[in-house]
């Protein structure tokens, strides 16, 4: 009886050794195509945007805002083409000065979309706030403001609703956890300090000396000293020409204006969202650096006044330049898809880079990948954003693959949704 | 209980226990396999068995072998899902003629395939899903006074059932618009070719084989492998010096970078599979443990020691480093209507040393004679762990690989399920040799 048992034992042993495994599906259909893609590109390549499915796979933008510590804040941005949430995907990226990424996801799953924008206003807009950044986000009525934990790669969309962009701009605080806001107000500026330890904003100070009411809103302001602002706006001339008045440097605390003619300093002075990126940075002697129309220029807004030119901007590559950053932009050359006429090939790309007097422009590698050849097998590669580091430049690429998302077996064609990922890669490459 | 049933019991519950552990079967994701199967299969191998078989026998029999072997594994398919299946190992080889080819002339033709394909497990008659490596050819021939030439053209399908990264898939995949037409033509499991060859061969001589694949990332045609022996075998009989010494001989082998014949590189590209299908996220692959160089070897072996079936086989690498890379021991016996074989490899997988054994026996039943309209067949039934041997498996390692084999004709003409060379039985009818070693020396690339 023991041996017959044994036998029914090692007999159940067998079947159940013999069983088949499930055949259920797991969750990670790309797996495999990840994988190719993660593969390909090069080392030191950090993923922003795992591959994800798009309906708009191509029509990615990215503005890049300098932060107090020299780091840098990236952020993936479309216009007019709303896309879903997807927790693999990173609202912003965060590089430090000597050139580690940090991608930036959303704390709440359901705020996981990559932020869209309207064509009337200005891409995103980053403030430093203590170790961490602010980054607003224009609608057409008010503007969605999130705070970093760049510790635990996290983004926090505040609940507050703030004024919209052509009612408001913020600035710079001088240290410590805080920002302002300038509001125009019926008859008035209001001027507000918000903080934003914890990750929570508050209000914490409202000037009790409203400003006059401004003609056109600060194109940038930042404290200087304790609660005094100082900030540049556009005088127009009545009945003038766009691009004709006068630039005026004016502070909270009552100094004398500073002005100069646009045609001196020559920059936008329209209300152009496309061209608000981070244009004027304020220099330890007080003076103004201004990525200006065409050139770098040196505002010397706390000494005489004069306006110094350093540097004019090189000539871009085929296409004009798509300005990015703080005297950054990239240049492409390209061909159109022979199998797709209205899709375009990279062939090259140009960048452009702002020194201590001036700029200077490079060739750069026209895909994420180690070699050109391993990205065009898995599929299209474009720049879309560009990061300077101490380390070398760092650009931000949109990989769209040739490979559509996985459709089951038995399914009509169609199914399949196009595939991107977004990687900061280095720039300072071989041209493969 | 009477000792001999219990023994029979206990026999029995044993087997059970060994066939539960066949069935608990390693995982595999697609890369690593299909590319060992890629760099296996060749259906020239088994082409070159025949026309080598006709010249030393001077015929060209009518002849029919199929050979299936097969192993349990666990497939990973890219959705996440497993199922356990066999990998098989598929060669067909037919052919048929008239004439001498050695002393007179000769025509002949014939079919052969060798494929790897994805099985149920025993019953690997069964196809399932999963992938498709394979080769067939179709061919004919001329042969006059030992001269022997013959033409073919080859198909080949480099893998089905797999996604554009090479992964097990239950999917089908499409592209987007735009998409460069080869980047479509070149996706891997659709990637079906045809091309013809020229053989040509004579009945005396050293024996030089050399086999052309695709290899690397950039898939360009080169010589894989090369394999070059000298044992002689007329001289030795000749001399009648078998019964006192056996067959000596020497060889020289030359593999590709890219071939991993031992297995070396094996568990490395498993794992990186493994990586890559369960989303390890790495933008850098896993970084292998041994090097990718191509290696030399100089195999000294006595085979048929002292006419006693006996072989011994000492295989030392010369580069890129030298080692004594393996030694073999395996033994021969045939008789009316059967034949038993087994061997054992002790030998250097990566840096360690790793021990092979593999059994096979071969009947021939008599009671098909009743019935069968072609003949009795030849039925060899077989079983191999761990073998580094790539005739009629892949030489994956700890792989439990059960065979068999159906040979209508003469043996000859089947390739051996394990490769052994045994005592000749030389019988002189025309000058033909009849019924001689099972099996030649077949552990080609």
């Amino acid at each position: 009886m023991k041996s017959r048992a044994r036998l029914l034992l090692l007999t159940a042993i067998l079947v159940a050794g013999c069983l088949k495994a499930d055949d259920g599906a797991g969750d990670d259909e790309l797996g495999s195509l990840r994988g190719a893609v993660q593969g390909a590109f090069a080392p030191g390549s950090t993923l922003v945007w795992d591959l994800v499915p798009r309906e708009y796979p191509n029509k990615v933008e990215s503005v890049t805002w300098s932060l107090r510590d020299g780091s840098s804040l990236l952020v993936p941005f479309y216009r007019l083409a709303r896309e879903q949430a997807d927790s693999r995907v990173a609202l912003m990226a965060h590089v430090t000065r000597d050139g580690r990424v940090t991608p930036l996801f959303a704390a709440d799953d359901a705020d996981a979309a990559p932020f869209t924008l309207t064509a009337n206003v200005p891409p995103p807009t980053v403030l430093p706030c203590g170790d961490e950044a602010i980054v607003r986000i224009c609608g057409p009525e008010d503007s969605t403001l999130w705070v970093t934990d760049i510790e635990q790669g996290r983004a926090q969309r505040s609940e507050i609703s703030f004024a919209g962009c052509k009612a408001a701009v913020l600035g710079r605080a001088l240290d410590g956890e805080r920002f302002f806001l300038l509001q125009q107000r019926p008859q008035i500026v209001a001027m507000t300090e918000w903080s934003c330890q914890g990750g929570e904003l508050q209000q914490t100070w409202v000037s009790d000396e409203p400003l006059p009411a401004m003609l056109t809103l600060p194109i940038w302001v930042e404290e200087i000293e304790p609660r005094v602002l100082a900030w540049v706006r556009h005088l127009p001339v009545a009945g003038g020409e766009v691009g004709s008045g006068q630039w005026v440097y004016e502070r909270s605390d009552g100094a004398p204006p500073v002005s100069i003619g646009v045609s001196e300093l020559p920059a936008p002075s329209g209300y152009d969202p496309t061209k608000h990126w981070e244009r004027v940075r304020r220099e330890a002697s007080g003076s103004l650096l201004v990525d200006g129309i065409g050139g770098l220029y040196r505002w010397h807004v706390e000494d005489d006044g004069r306006v110094e030119m350093l540097g004019e901007a090189p000539s871009p590559e085929a296409s004009g330049w798509q300005h990015v950053g703080f005297g950054t932009a990239f240049s492409s050359q390209s061909e159109p898809n022979p199998q797709l006429e209205t899709l375009e090939v990279p062939l090259s790309y140009a960048v452009q880079l702002p020194t201590s007097d001036g700029f200077t422009s490079s060739q750069v590698p026209s895909t994420p990948c180690q070699t050109r050849e391993a990205c065009r097998r898995l599929g299209e590669s474009y720049l879309r954003g560009i990061v300077h580091t101490d380390g070398g430049p760092l650009g931000l690429y949109l990989h769209w693959t040739w490979q559509l998302g996985p459709v089951p077996v038995g399914m009509s064609g169609g199914g399949g949704a196009d595939l991107t990922a977004l990687v900061i890669a280095p720039l300072d490459r071989a041209l493969p | 209980m009477h000792p001999p049933a219990r023994s029979v019991r206990w026999l029995l519950a044993g087997a059970l226990v060994s066939l539960s552990s066949v069935a608990s079967a390693e995982t595999y994701y697609g890369p690593e396999i299909v590319t060992l199967s890629r760099q296996t299969i060749d259906v020239l191998k088994l082409h070159q068995h025949v026309i080598g078989q006709q010249l030393l026998l001077d015929k060209t029999p009518a002849f029919f072998e199929l050979t299936l072997r097969s192993m349990p594994a666990t497939l990973q398919y890219d959705d996440g899902g497993r199922s356990k299946v066999g990998i098989s190992r598929l060669g067909l080889s037919t052919g048929f003629g008239f004439g001498k080819p050695r002393t007179g002339f000769a025509g002949f033709a014939g079919i052969q395939v060798d494929m790897v394909a994805t099985t149920e497990f025993p019953n690997f008659f069964m196809q399932r899903e999963g992938f498709q490596v394979g080769q067939g050819a179709v061919y004919g021939g001329l042969a006059l006074f030992g001269f022997q030439a013959t033409y073919g053209v080859m198909a080949e399908t480099s893998g089905r059932g797999l996604n554009p990264q090479g992964y097990f898939t239950r999917r089908k995949f499409e592209f987007r618009p735009g998409t460069p037409s080869e980047v479509v033509g070149g996706r891997a499991n659709q990637d079906d070719t045809l091309s013809s060859f020229f053989t040509f061969s004579h009945a005396e001589g050293l024996t030089v084989g050399a086999t052309l694949a695709e290899l690397g990332a950039e898939a360009k045609t080169q010589l894989a492998a090369l394999r070059a022996q000298f044992s002689p075998v007329r001289l030795i009989d000749r001399l009648e010096l078998r019964e006192k010494l056996g067959v000596p001989g020497i060889g020289f082998e030359r593999y590709a970078a890219e071939i991993d014949y031992w297995g070396d590189r094996f568990q490395d590209a498993r794992r990186q599979a493994e990586a890559v299908a369960n989303g390890i996220q790495n933008a850098n692959p896993i970084p292998t443990t041994t090097s990718q160089e191509e290696t030399w070897e100089i195999p000294v072996f006595v085979d048929d020691i002292a006419g006693t079936g006996l072989r011994a086989r000492v295989i030392p690498q010369v580069k890129p480093e030298v080692k004594l890379r393996a030694v073999e021991v395996s033994y021969f016996l045939s008789g009316e209507g059967f034949k038993v074989g087994a061997r054992t490899f002790a030998f250097q997988r990566g840096s360690s040393f790793t021990g092979s054994g593999e059994a096979y026996v071969a009947l021939q039943p008599a009671f098909f004679d009743n019935f069968s309209i072609f003949g009795v067949p030849w039925v060899t039934l077989s079983y191999s762990y761990n073998t580094p041997e790539s005739a009629t498996f892949l030489p994956i390692p700890n792989a439990h690989v059960i065979g068999a084999q159906w040979l209508y004709g003469l043996p000859e003409m089947g390739r051996p399920l394990i490769p052994l060379v045994a005592r000749e039985e030389r019988s002189h009818e025309g000058g033909s040799y009849e019924d001689r070693s099972y099996g030649l020396d077949e552990e080609e690339f």
